[in-house]
This record gives C-alpha cells, sequence and structure tokens, in this order.
C-alpha cells in the first residue's frame, strides 16, 4: 500500500441517532487541545491522511487517520475550540501537537514511576489524559474540563 | 474476616493449580526447573537508584541479562532488567551498560536510532549490537537499544518524549533496562517500516537524527527467536502471592516443548483476535481490548462502580488505582480468537491501603487501576492482565511465526 496514498474512510458505527449532519473534507484539519480547529497544509511529519468530520448537537468530531494506521478524534465545540482529543491504533499521536500548550503538563505526569509501562493518568483540574496500551495497541484520550461543552458527558469521548 | 479472606485466597490458588512456587510442567516433577534454559527471575523493589526512591518498584518482574562484544568473550551481566512480555527487544540504561558495543549501521552507514514509545514515557537512544547471553542461550550480535546514549543524545527536534536526558535515568525508568519477551517478533512492526510515527531515526552524525521508515531487518526483535533453539516462545513461572510480598521468585524458561521441562501440559491455547489481542467478558460486556502482560503492574479495566483513589478529591499515593472500601472478589473470561476460554477469579483490594504503609511491598496480587477516564461511564473494551495474573501460573507466550506443538505463534497460554 502506499502510505501516501488516502487512507479509507472509517465508517463510524458508534454514532447515535443525534447525528444531524455528515460529511467528508478532503484538507486534513491539525488540531490542537484547547486551541481553535484550523485548517492547514499537509504536515509531512504531523498527521497526514484523510479526515472525516461529524457534526452531533452542540460539537463535532474531526476524524484523522495518521500515517501509522492510527485513529485520531478531535472534539470541537460550536465556538471552534478543540476540547478533547482521542486516539486508537499502533503508535501514539505527537503529543507536542496534539496537546499543545498542556504537553508540558502531560509530561512532567508521564515521569510518574507509579504507573507502569502501559497506563498513565493524569489527574489536573484543566487537563484530564488517560493514556494505556503499548505499541502495536495504543489508546487514549486528553480533555480539559473547562472547555467541555454544556450537558456533554466525557463517556461520549471515544 | 481476615482469616476468611485468606482461606478464600488459598483456596482459589489451589483451584488454578498451585503446586509450590515455581513448579514444573510438562511431566517434570516438582520443585524448581533447571537446565540451560532456566532463568532464575524476581519479582522485588527493582535496582538501588529505584528501591531507595520514594516508589520503590511494584509487581515488576527483573532478570540478570549478560551482554558481550559480539563474538567475544569480553562481557557484562547487567542486573533489574524488567521482563516485560508486552515488547519485544533487548534495552539498556546508558548509566547501567559499561561496555562498549559497535554501532548498529543501515545500508548508507547511519546509525539506527528509536524513540521507543511507552505510554509513561518514550525512550530515546541508538542501536548498539551485543551477543545477548541469558541462562545457556545465546542471541549472537543483536540490535540492542541504549537509551540516552550520549554518543547519540536526544534533541528536543525529535519530539521524543520530554526532549531531554533525565538526571537519574534508571530511577526513571524504574529498571536497568527492558528484555521484550512479548508474542510479536519485532517491536514496531509493519507500521513502522512506512515512517511517519517518529518512532525510528537514522543517525549522519551524533546530533543528526532524522525520522523515518525502517525495514523490518533493522528494527529491534525478540532476542528469543535469535536463539539456536529454544526459540519458539517463554515459558514464565512465578511463585504464588496471597495478598503481598517482599520479594517473589520464578523463572524464566526459553522455548514452548522444546525441552522436558517446559512443555504445554494441561495449558490452554488462546490466539489472539483480529485486532491482536485477547478478549475478556467482565459483568456481561465483551472487551476486544484484552491483552497478557508481564511489564503492567495492576490488573487495568474499566468499571465505574469501583471508586478510583483520588477521583473524589481526596489524598492519594495511587491516583489511577482502585480504591474500594473492601476487598473485592470478582471474575472476568479470558477467551483467544480460537473460541478457548477460561474464568479467572481475582481480587481487588484498596491501593492506598498498601503503598506508604512502611514495610516494603514489591508484591500485591490484588492491585488493579481503571483503564479508562477516570470519569467516563463507558467501558471501552480493554482489560490488561499485568503482572499479578502471573503470581502462582505458568504463562508461555508464543512468538509469531514460530511453530510449537499448539501451532504457530502468536498466542498466549496458560
Amino acid at each position: 500500500m502506499n502510505p501516501a496514498s488516502a487512507k479509507a474512510i472509517r465508517v463510524l458505527g458508534w454514532l447515535t441517532a443525534g447525528v444531524l449532519a455528515s460529511q467528508v473534507i478532503c484538507l486534513p484539519a491539525l488540531a490542537t487541545l484547547g486551541e481553535d480547529v484550523a485548517t492547514v497544509e499537509n504536515d509531512r511529519v504531523q498527521m497526514k491522511a484523510q479526515l472525516r468530520t461529524t457534526s452531533v448537537a452542540g460539537y463535532t468530531v474531526h476524524e484523522i487517520e495518521t500515517p501509522a494506521n492510527t485513529i485520531v478524534r478531535e472534539y470541537v465545540s460550536a465556538s471552534g475550540k478543540v476540547f478533547a482529543v482521542s486516539w486508537s491504533g499502533p503508535l501514539l499521536p505527537d503529543f507536542r501537537q496534539t496537546l499543545g500548550r498542556y504537553f508540558d503538563e502531560y509530561n512532567n505526569a508521564a515521569s510518574s514511576p507509579r504507573a507502569g509501562r502501559r497506563h498513565l493518568s493524569v489527574e489536573g483540574t484543566d487537563l484530564v489524559v488517560n493514556s494505556h496500551g503499548h505499541m502495536r495497541a495504543f489508546y487514549g484520550n486528553a480533555y480539559v474540563p473547562s472547555l467541555l461543552p454544556p450537558n456533554f458527558s466525557v463517556a461520549d469521548i471515544q | 474476616m481476615r482469616a476468611n479472606l485468606i482461606a478464600a485466597l488459598i483456596g482459589m490458588l489451589c483451584v488454578v493449580g498451585c503446586g509450590g512456587g515455581g513448579s514444573s510442567v510438562g511431566g517434570g516433577g516438582g520443585g524448581t526447573p533447571s537446565g540451560a534454559n532456566v532463568q532464575p527471575v524476581t519479582v522485588d523493589s527493582g535496582p538501588s537508584p529505584v528501591a531507595t526512591s520514594n516508589s520503590p518498584a511494584v509487581n515488576t518482574l527483573y532478570t540478570t541479562v549478560r551482554v558481550c562484544v559480539p563474538g567475544t568473550s569480553t562481557c557484562q551481566d547487567i542486573d533489574h532488567i524488567q521482563v516485560d512480555t508486552g515488547s519485544s527487544g533487548l534495552r539498556i540504561i546508558t548509566t547501567a551498560l559499561t561496555l562498549s558495543l559497535p554501532l548498529q549501521k543501515d545500508s548508507n552507514g547511519n546509525v539506527v536510532a528509536e524513540c521507543t514509545q511507552f505510554v509513561d514515557g518514550s525512550s530515546w537512544g541508538p542501536f548498539r549490537l551485543a551477543d545477548i547471553k541469558i541462562s545457556g542461550e545465546i542471541a549472537s550480535n543483536q540490535a540492542v537499544q541504549i537509551i540516552y546514549d550520549p554518543a547519540y543524545p536526544i534533541q528536543t527536534a525529535y519530539a521524543c518524549g520530554t526532549g531531554t536526558t533525565p538526571a537519574n535515568p534508571v530511577q526513571a525508568f524504574g529498571a536497568n533496562g527492558i528484555l521484550g519477551v512479548g508474542p510479536f517478533l519485532q517491536d514496531c512492526g509493519s507500521s513502522c517500516v512506512q515512517g511517519g510515527g517518529g518512532v525510528y531515526y537514522t543517525c549522519t552524525s551524533g546530533t543528526a537524527c532524522t525520522t523515518g521508515g525502517m525495514p523490518l531487518a533493522l528494527q529491534i526483535t525478540n532476542p528469543v527467536a535469535a536463539f539456536a533453539t529454544d526459540n519458539n516462545g517463554v515459558l514464565i513461572q512465578l511463585g504464588a502471592v496471597g495478598g503481598t510480598a517482599s520479594s517473589v521468585s520464578g523463572s524464566l524458561i526459553f522455548g514452548i516443548g522444546t525441552q522436558g521441562n517446559n512443555g504445554l501440559g494441561n495449558a490452554k491455547v488462546f490466539t489472539f483476535n483480529q485486532s491482536g489481542n485477547l478478549s475478556t467478558t467482565y459483568k456481561n460486556t465483551s472487551l476486544s481490548r484484552g491483552f497478557i502482560d508481564s511489564g503492567s503492574n495492576a490488573y487495568y479495566f474499566t468499571d465505574p462502580t469501583i471508586h478510583v483513589c483520588g477521583i473524589s478529591g481526596e489524598t492519594t499515593k495511587a491516583p489511577g488505582f482502585f480504591c474500594p472500601s473492601g476487598t473485592l472478589n470478582l471474575s472476568a473470561t479470558i477467551m483467544g480468537g480460537n473460541g478457548t476460554s477460561s474464568a479467572i477469579n481475582f481480587n481487588v483490594t484498596n491501593a492506598d491501603s498498601l503503598f506508604g504503609t512502611g514495610s516494603v511491598i514489591a508484591a500485591a496480587s490484588d492491585l488493579a487501576g481503571s483503564s479508562a477516564s477516570i470519569t467516563t461511564a463507558s467501558l471501552n473494551g480493554a482489560f490488561d492482565w499485568g503482572l499479578p495474573f502471573y503470581f502462582g501460573r505458568s504463562v508461555y507466550t508464543a512468538i509469531e511465526n514460530q511453530n510449537t506443538s499448539a501451532g504457530l505463534g502468536p498466542y498466549f497460554a496458560f
């Protein structure tokens, strides 16, 4: 398979009946937790794959598949702020890009020896990170509690 | 209450086939196994910088590995190498290595390096070549990652973990190194052949490394597969633990069905599902992301009914672990892709009651942590059978594409 070619769009089987619209956008969107979502040109080192965008009541989910086959989902509020990200796949996403200004807080927690090789939990007032797994099978999420849309349940971060 | 709990634990351990710690399998008699394919392993508080720190090791399995300059008898024994069935390849913290080993280079003469992804922090380092000798087995001329090797120091530009070398790398890592004896041949595999994941690098000089794809032949590999014999997998046998212990001993036995001491016996084989995991059914929910992992220091799963330490803002020494008010008696069923299943009884105790008591706790059989967001109410499909699963058991890990009496790996068996 040519890694530079577009990846197949994944069907989001978990969508609820609250989906208002579903569209495929061809320009990949690079977004950072806590920042405004922005559409930028391809970054060959970072995220580079097709994008699927799904609007649910009160927020939008952008799904990206990285060249390493990791699925990254970016949850964007109605005002355009990225309030949560999740990932699932064989390699970790680039946390400097994904977590932005929250990267240092994540990194400090990543030095905690108690967590063990396969699990990391950050329970900060402004940042929650749950990162699990091993190479070939990582999964996790990160969100900013103060940016969660009203009536949003963190259980909806898939 | 406590006497009843201990009796229940002993009863449970006998159900899963206790016969004394370290008993042999497959037709051998009782007692500690021996042979050229048997390597002693221990669960203890870790190497000195870890054992004397604020966070001594808990549920971490260690052994001693001998590395030699390839083709010579110039060797070094390095203790407290973590034994990990969740990764592949040998990695050594640079401060624990005194040998001078040659660098591994690709076909262009460039040094190969890796930003190894561990959830608790990425590890940077170039590959050097060594003969790896464990017990009587030898893996010749293997790539060994030297974590924080000063000849190829981490640069901020590599975007690997913190981008800096820790002040005390052994303490930060929790071990002098890690021996990945997992079910896969390469640590990364096809995901890293194509590049783009920021894992593999080629270096034209000590400070000039660029990320890119890496062919499988140059990726760091499970050294067991390179043994001349006993190379199709490993068997780990640990003593039983009823609650806590200051140390546990056991054996890392190389090969499955290759010697009199490593036959499958009555063990059941669990192949992987399509996502490379085992399935686990817990409280009537089928979870697809299950795995057995000696490198995890507890059971990890999602259960919103179990209180997570610190979740209500209370002080905790164990954030992310479970802190039920009493000890819970739980059960979950492991199922392989081949349909084999086995119900496992296990306990979960209050993690805060274990840490900071003043006595040395290096092994805790009933330690468990939350695998999901601490506030989510959804089950996210994961169940990590960490090191407590190994206490009092014989657990086999078969390597992919290697032949065993029960077919080709990869699989787990117990």
